[in-house]
């Protein structure tokens, strides 16, 4: 029953077409769907119809499956989704396929099996009737004429061509370019695979001095991001990479590949970052990857890693990204990595100390509205992150007296950082320190501040300022130095690969909602990206004379 | 065709559209770009001291374990018996009337392996004295029992001022002075300690009580000024019974320490 019940949901679309052996009696024919059950339920005393042998019934139903299958695909053609001429002769060709198996099975004279009983002579079984065959034959000759180029019956035809068409795929090309150094394009990348981990640094050694900490060293970056592709990107992620480096090329033994030789340029110098033994390495070159184990550990900054033998798979070439996906878990393997300028005694490199202690900051800055992604003051309402200043003063004559008024930024390009309404803004220079108090919120790049009366002196006196005074914001070092969650270890461990930021539109400051598109194709994003090193109060004598070195990673993508 | 046959190709077909549904999902593109800013890099600075005195030289590094701070350094001074000085004007070496100590500190040390090194911050230098206790001479046939430290405070081993301070008037003479050479010849444009604008300083009553008092822990240090990274600063230390020293100062030791910090 459950069978025939199944086969009733069919019964409307093929009821016309279906034939029957007996007719009913006048008056009490019934619906498609109640014959069924009259057929299962006769009683056996009455002079019951002849059944339709299975086999009859079976082809039938493969018929009628087939034209719905020819019907079904010709549906599917006549969405528009499919512009394959191949395929559309093909279903012509099924249609008028299907339609010849039809006719031939209707047509073909019927087997007449010996009964097993006495019952009423039984007529001939009748196939399909000639106008249901005609009917048939019109519906797959509809289908062919619908694939097989309707128009050809006529004598007079128009008929117009563009000719050429052509469909292209767009681009997502990323431009990267650091403060006036050369653009650094996504599809220039060695991998060949529109990545590129060669662009420019944004804190290169030495450039910021050493650091020190509680000492903002105006150490800041401005990035630009350009979607110089053709599509729009619907997503742009900011991340830290995971341990990586540039293949320079493998060894095989025995058509294995044993060790992977990394380059010293063109990208990492070596490995960025370490290896544990056991750790995931993936090889990636021009959309081919292949994942090996590595085979002990290797050191950051190490040239060659060992990995357990394993067949190449893939066409990998010198220049392809390897990256330790097992890494960023903890602050002894994130991709920030600590080595010692000068071997103190005390200032080990042991689980990164100075990458667990530098804050990274992340502000955006897109046409004036900034958000703060990433560092202490992260989605703050106003989108300031609490990016430290220190500038110089300039129209100060000898021996000025800090108070309240306005005051002009010295510093090329204004404020390094910003300053919030009722911070302590301090002036130091020659063992003094006087300070007055922020009238109101200023971003980075402001060219004045007015300070109000609220002030007061940290140490020496307030009558010796002049234009080589410091600038400097305490209270946002204050803040910076409590902030316990925006180190850049924590920012490989928190915002790595697997776990990206997602830098939606910036709409006002600290507005940043979810939008179709976070980067238009030709437009630009841009952002100050800082490092601070806080100075709580107690001693930090283990991060001296060490230097960090570490990768930021940004994508576009659909 | 059999019913077999037919069954066979419709379950083909129901392969083929299973198939479908799952490579097709495979086959939608996704373009991306990215770039990376490898190799970014910063540094810390280093901040290091030697102190030299009398012919002794240690290093803040000396022992990793200490993490930059070395308490062991030479004695600045050990003297024999002091009488009270008979003017103010502090005597040319050699002499004996007084405790000299001339201190160098420099910017720099000795890396893990021994090397010279210089620091690569510049520091405030700054001073003070944590310990100043006050005992009987041995030996002495008088004692006159007056802290020559912090007149007042009692006699022992780590007593601050803490209740006397400032310290009252009676305990030896002190002072700070810098010149600009390790040949301590010529000083400086000022007196360190006690505070003045003349640049030699000059023996005054009280002055030891007074920097103990003032400058006895790590929050409340007398500062020094910048110390240049990979300079050198010389200080000599004097120590001095008053002119006018009462009987209270006889038979009396004071035995103090001094510390210097950069930061």
């Amino acid at each position: 029953m459950k069978n025939l019940q199944t086969l009733k949901l069919n019964a409307s679309s093929i009821g016309s077409a279906a034939p029957r052996s007996v007719e009913p009696a006048k008056g009490t024919e019934p619906t498609p769907a109640q014959k069924m059950d009259v057929v299962a339920e006769a009683a056996p005393s009455a002079p019951r119809p002849v059944r339709a042998p299975a086999r009859d019934l079976l082809k039938r139903l493969i018929a009628l499956a087939a034209v719905q299958l020819a019907g079904t695909l010709a549906a599917v053609a006549a969405t528009g989704s499919v512009h394959n001429t191949i395929f559309r002769i093909a279903i012509a060709g099924l249609a008028l396929t299907m339609a010849a198996l039809v006719a031939i099975e209707s047509l073909a004279p019927r087997r007449q099996k010996a009964a097993t009983t006495a019952v009423a002579p039984r007529p001939a079984k009748k196939g399909l009737n000639k106008t249901r065959v005609a009917l048939l034959f019109m519906m797959a000759i509809g289908f062919a004429t619908y694939f097989g180029g309707g128009g050809t019956f006529s004598s007079f035809t128009a008929q117009t061509g563009n000719p050429n068409e052509t469909i292209a795929s767009g681009s997502l090309l990323l431009q990267n370019t650091f403060n006036a150094n050369p653009v650094c394009e996504s599809k220039s990348g060695a991998a060949n695979d529109n990545v590129n981990f060669n662009c420019n640094t944004l804190f290169a050694f030495g450039t910021y001095g050493n650091l020190q900490p509680g000492v903002y060293a105006g150490s800041t970056a401005a990035l630009t991001l350009t979607n110089s592709g053709t599509l729009d990107a619907a997503k742009v992620y900011m991340f830290a990479p995971y341990s990586n480096g540039v293949l320079s090329s493998w060894t095989l033994t025995g058509g294995n590949v044993t060790q992977l030789t990394l380059s010293t340029s063109g990208g990492p110098n070596g490995l960025e970052g370490s290896i544990s033994n056991g750790d995931t390495i993936v090889v990636t070159y021009s959309g081919t990857s292949q994942s090996f184990t590595a085979n002990g550990s290797t050191a950051a900054g190490a040239t060659t890693v060992n990995v357990n033998a394993a067949a190449p798979t893939g066409a990998i070439a010198a220049g392809a990204t390897v990256e330790d996906t097992s890494s960023d878990t903890g602050a002894a393997n994130t991709n920030c990595y600590d080595t010692q300028i000068t071997n103190l005694g005390f200032n080990p490199t042991t689980n990164n100390p100075l990458c667990s202690t530098a804050m990274l900051l992340v502000q955006e800055t897109t046409g004036g509205k900034h958000y703060c992604w990433w560092g202490s003051g992260a989605a703050s309402a106003n989108g300031m992150c609490d990016l430290p200043v220190s500038v110089v003063p300039s129209g100060l004559s000898a021996n000025t007296t800090i108070a309240a008024g306005t005051y002009t930024i010295g510093t090329a390009g204004g404020l390094n950082g910003n300053i919030k309404s009722g911070d302590h803004i301090a002036f130091t220079e020659a063992g003094n320190q006087a300070w007055c108090t922020a009238s109101a919120d200023y971003y980075a790049g402001a060219t004045s501040i007015v300070l109000t009366s609220t002030c007061g002196t940290s140490y020496g006196a307030n009558n010796v300022y002049d234009n080589s005074a410091t600038i400097t914001d305490l209270t946002s070092l204050q803040r910076v130095a409590s902030d316990g969650t925006h180190s850049i270890s924590q920012f490989d461990q928190n915002a790595k690969t697997t776990s990206h930021i997602e830098l939606t539109p910036v709409t006002a400051n600290g507005t940043a909602p979810l939008a179709a598109i976070d980067l238009a194709h030709g437009a630009s994003r841009n952002f100050i990206i800082g490092i601070v090193i806080p100075g709580p109060a107690s001693a930090q004598n283990t991060i001296q004379a060490l230097k960090s070195t570490f990768g930021m990673s940004w994508q576009l993508s659909q | 065709m059999s019913s077999r046959t037919i069954k066979k190709l419709l379950l083909s077909l129901i392969v083929v559209g299973i198939l479908s549904t799952f490579t097709v999902g495979g086959t939608y593109a996704i373009f991306n770009g990215q770039t990376n800013n490898s190799n970014q890099t910063f540094q810390s600075g280093s901040m290091v001291m030697t102190n030299t005195v009398n012919g002794g030289t240690c290093y803040s590094d000396a022992v990793p374990a200490n993490l930059n701070v070395n308490a062991t350094c030479t004695t600045l001074f050990s003297t024999g018996q002091l009488y009270p000085i008979t003017t103010a004007t502090p005597p040319t070496l050699p002499q004996t009337t007084v405790a000299y100590a001339d201190v160098a500190i420099a910017s720099a040390a000795l890396d893990a392996g021994s090397n010279p090194i210089n620091s690569t911050l510049d520091s405030t230098l700054s001073a003070y004295m944590p310990k100043c206790d006050a005992s009987n001479t041995a030996g002495a046939t008088v004692t006159g029992l007056t802290n020559p430290c912090c007149p007042g405070d009692a006699f022992g081993a780590n007593v601050l001022p803490g209740t006397n301070n400032p310290c009252p008037t009676g305990s030896l003479d002190f002072f700070i002075q810098e010149y600009t050479t390790s040949g301590f010849t010529t000083p400086k444009t000022s007196c360190v300690f006690p505070v003045s604008a003349v640049a030699t300083c000059t023996f005054q009553d009280d002055e030891l009580g007074s920097f103990f008092g003032q400058y006895h822990a790590s929050s409340n240090t007398l500062s020094l000024g910048t110390l240049t990274h990979g300079t050198t600063r010389y200080f000599r230390i004097a120590v001095a019974e008053p002119i006018d020293a009462g009987n209270g100062l006889q038979g009396e030791t004071a035995t103090l320490s001094l510390v210097w910090h950069m930061q």
